[in-house]
């Protein structure tokens, strides 16, 4: 799994969603986690903390920088690009999803969410993305 | 989602697309009607082109449905598109029904929206939603103050409208606690996120099975925030919203869902 000393960005501009995921992250023992309210926001921690950054949970639709132009500045940017991603979405929607994908996120969580089913998408990006990140 | 009242509609309403071939009733003939269902109404306001493929499913469609005894029934047909089935030899399979009476805030419409409701709260707020009697908004008097609700408008290529999840502070403050692990007393800035976040989440489940099974192509929309003592809220018209009150361990709560056909 990814090292849980690590921190986890998470990235909403709701409250209630940040601390949902923040008290799920901490039953799965991820407890060292940075928060944002929107695209813009995480960006800015992610350039200060990105050494230390295990991996991104992000919403979709959020004020300033959407998830989607959030994940944009991520992918091309050389010293950051690495990092996996998860989206948080409450739609559903195949071609979301599919979108969201093919921009290069690694996987996808549906609200609502239990702990457990968080920790199952983690454990399944984890694998995915083990080869990238340990390059 | 198993706490989900059920409730029992005879009728399947179906909305068809702008464009039909032999892919739009994949879903319908992917799982056999209920038992209850005695009338399936196949609703072709938004169509306009009828490939010809869509003529043998027709076919398929009525022969399944006379061997289970079900009736078929079409509304809202364009000239143009009748023509086509004319011209076709199908039209004798329509049924069409000249009076547009088939209804938008039906069962199959509100049901995603209570199986999601229900979700949402038992997964998120571990907690057990009751719905009561669905009941139009014009012959419901709510039996508490309203004083916070998320609102989000709904829009789709064949009608608009809107939904309000409304909370008493009470049971809002109750399941706020719940959800954040903390206790509170009185509505703030944290706990507002908490209206749309759900109504939105609500929305999400709702949209994502009404775009699949009945093509409604619903369109994304971002929930407001209303605060206020005893909120009143005023939608089109009270006489078409229906309200669907909730219960649950933490209190009362209701959601009305406004439907008004695009012209």
């Amino acid at each position: 799994m990814f090292d849980p000393t690590k921190k986890v960005l998470i990235v909403d501009d709701m409250s209630m969603i940040r601390r949902i995921v923040k008290q799920s992250l901490a039953e799965i023992d991820y407890k060292n986690v940075i928060e944002a309210k929107d695209g813009q926001e995480g960006w800015n921690l992610l350039n200060v903390h990105h050494d230390d950054i295990s991996f991104i949970i992000s919403d979709w639709n959020m004020p300033v920088l959407t998830g989607i132009e959030f994940l944009e500045k991520i992918r091309t940017s050389e010293n950051v690009k690495q990092i996996p991603f998860i989206f948080l979405t409450a739609e559903a929607d195949v071609s979301q999803i599919k979108q969201a994908i093919d921009r290069g996120a690694d996987n996808y969580v549906l609200k609502p969410f239990s702990p457990a089913s968080l920790k199952a998408k983690i454990e399944q990006t984890y694998t995915k993305v083990k080869g990238r990140i340990a390059a | 989602m198993n706490a989900a009242k059920k409730i029992k509609d005879p009728i399947f309403h179906l909305s068809l697309p702008k464009k039909i071939d032999d892919t739009t009733l994949n879903n319908f003939f992917s799982q056999k009607p209920a038992d209850h269902i005695r009338e399936v109404h196949l609703d072709f306001s938004l169509t306009e082109v009828v490939e010809r493929t869509f003529y043998q499913s027709l076919y398929r469609l009525k022969r399944e449905l006379s061997t289970d005894n079900i009736e078929l029934k079409s509304f809202n047909i364009s000239k143009s598109v009748q023509s086509q089935f004319h011209e076709s030899g199908t039209e004798s399979f329509l049924n069409i029904v000249k009076k547009n009476n088939s209804r938008l805030v039906d069962v199959h419409f509100i049901q995603p929206f209570i199986n999601a409701t229900v979700n949402v709260l038992q997964v998120q707020a571990k907690l057990e939603c009751k719905m009561q009697t669905p009941t139009l908004k014009s012959n419901f008097k709510i039996p508490y103050d309203v004083d916070i609700a998320g609102v989000l408008s709904l829009v789709s290529d064949a009608f608009m409208g809107s939904i309000a999840l409304s909370f008493p502070k009470d049971s809002f403050l109750k399941i706020c606690s719940i959800v954040y692990g903390m206790e509170f007393t009185s509505i703030d800035e944290q706990t507002e996120d908490a209206a749309a976040e759900f109504l939105n989440m609500i929305f999400g489940g709702a949209k994502a099975e009404l775009n699949k099974d009945r093509n409604y192509n619903i369109q994304k929309a971002l929930p407001t925030v209303i605060r206020a003592e005893s909120l009143n809220l005023r939608q089109y018209s009270a006489e078409s919203t229906l309200t669907l009150p909730f219960q649950t361990s933490a209190g009362p709560f209701h959601i009305d869902i406004e439907i008004v056909k695009k012209t």
